[in-house]
């Protein structure tokens, strides 16, 4: 299975990571056991992605900025329009950041 | 919706968390209440950010219902207020300059941890009128002391705003504005969206890319196993695709 570092950044990720700094800096564990607590989130959101969402969503929108380092793609669209099952949406601005997904690749770090 | 999803989905995230690392919490010799604090907070803390509709969120409601600390005895409540004025102690002649809130608001606080609970004291500001435990003269050197920051600051910004006309200039230069070459202005837009990177609660969405194709001016983008963060909201997506024009 592949599974990036990348959610950490995501609203639950980061609520874990202020939740570990917080029981870090209280003494209550140590920063080994939080590498840990956060290798297991990278794993079980990896598994929560591709085992309990069947949603699809679609989005269009004005690219500004595409940028392609490290096998990571980083785009900026304006004015980004929203699709989702049943549910549309529009905001002034969104940055999407994608790892690769390919199978391929994960054969190539493996 | 996939908004109604991400309810069910984080709470499987932070279950399957905890049953996982319960055995790192037991092989490095961290007692098992210590975990159920970690999954107690992690949880308010997703709550916290009304990412999503977390009514029906935790099967241990009371959890929030009452405030943790008639869980724990007298004692250590009273350990709690103790340490809070003896952080008031140090704080009057700290640098900082705000005063503190009543221990009696902190014991009310959610979170059971007294470092956590000091940690936040500094960060709240006293609605609540002045603190009766100062003297006037103390309340005198904390205000002088704020204004001094703040002239400081100022100065500080004014600092920025004489470097910032100098970097104005340049993009005027008519060279850099038709090529793409470092810092030219494609660059500095990159630069600037880092920089706004962890002040702005700013839109996004951490996915994977399956293919990215472009011809001429239109990107198409397969995309998977998404987060989207948009106004305030958290939505999932297993596939999803993205048209553009650039």
């Amino acid at each position: 299975m592949t599974q990036y570092e990348l959610y950490r950044r995501s609203s639950v990720g980061m609520a874990l990571t202020d939740t570990l700094d917080e029981m870090i800096q209280g003494s209550l564990i140590d920063p080994q056991l939080a590498m840990k607590i956060l290798h297991q989130f990278d794993l079980s959101m990896a598994e929560a992605l591709q085992k309990n969402v069947r949603c699809k969503a679609g989005f269009k929108g004005h690219l500004d900025t595409y940028r392609f380092c490290d096998d990571v793609w980083t785009f900026v669209v304006i004015n980004p329009n929203f699709r989702f099952e049943n549910e549309s949406m529009v905001a002034n601005k969104i940055k999407v950041v994608a790892c690769a997904g390919k199978r391929a690749n994960e054969t190539e770090k493996e | 919706m996939s908004n109604t999803i991400v309810t069910h989905v984080y709470k499987w995230i932070i279950d399957n968390v905890v049953e996982n690392v319960k055995k790192d919490f037991s092989s490095m010799g961290v007692e098992e209440s210590i975990l159920q604090e970690f999954q107690r907070n992690w949880e308010t803390k997703v709550i916290n950010s009304k990412v999503a509709n977390f009514q029906k969120f935790s099967v241990n409601e009371d959890y929030y219902a009452q405030p943790t600390y008639d869980q724990y005895p007298a004692a250590a409540t009273q350990d709690i207020i103790n340490q809070n004025n003896y952080q008031f102690a140090h704080f009057n002649d700290s640098q900082y300059s705000v005063p503190p809130a009543y221990p009696t608001v902190q014991t009310t606080k959610v979170e059971p941890i007294p470092n956590q609970i000091n940690s936040q004291s500094s960060n709240i500001p006293q609605t609540d009128g002045t603190n009766d435990e100062l003297t006037t003269e103390e309340i005198d050197k904390i205000i002088e002391k704020k204004i001094l920051e703040c002239n400081n600051e100022k100065e500080k910004e004014k600092g920025k705003e004489i470097s910032q006309v100098d970097g104005e200039d340049d993009e005027e230069d008519e060279d850099l504005n038709y090529d793409d070459n470092i810092n030219s202005d494609l660059d500095d837009d990159d630069d600037d969206d880092d920089d706004n990177d962890e002040n702005d609660p700013e839109h996004l969405i951490l996915c994977q890319y399956e293919k990215v194709t472009r011809i001429k001016n239109k990107w198409k983008c397969s995309l998977k196993d998404g987060i989207i963060n948009v106004n305030g909201k958290d939505y999932l997506f297993q596939k999803a695709t993205g048209d553009f024009e650039w």
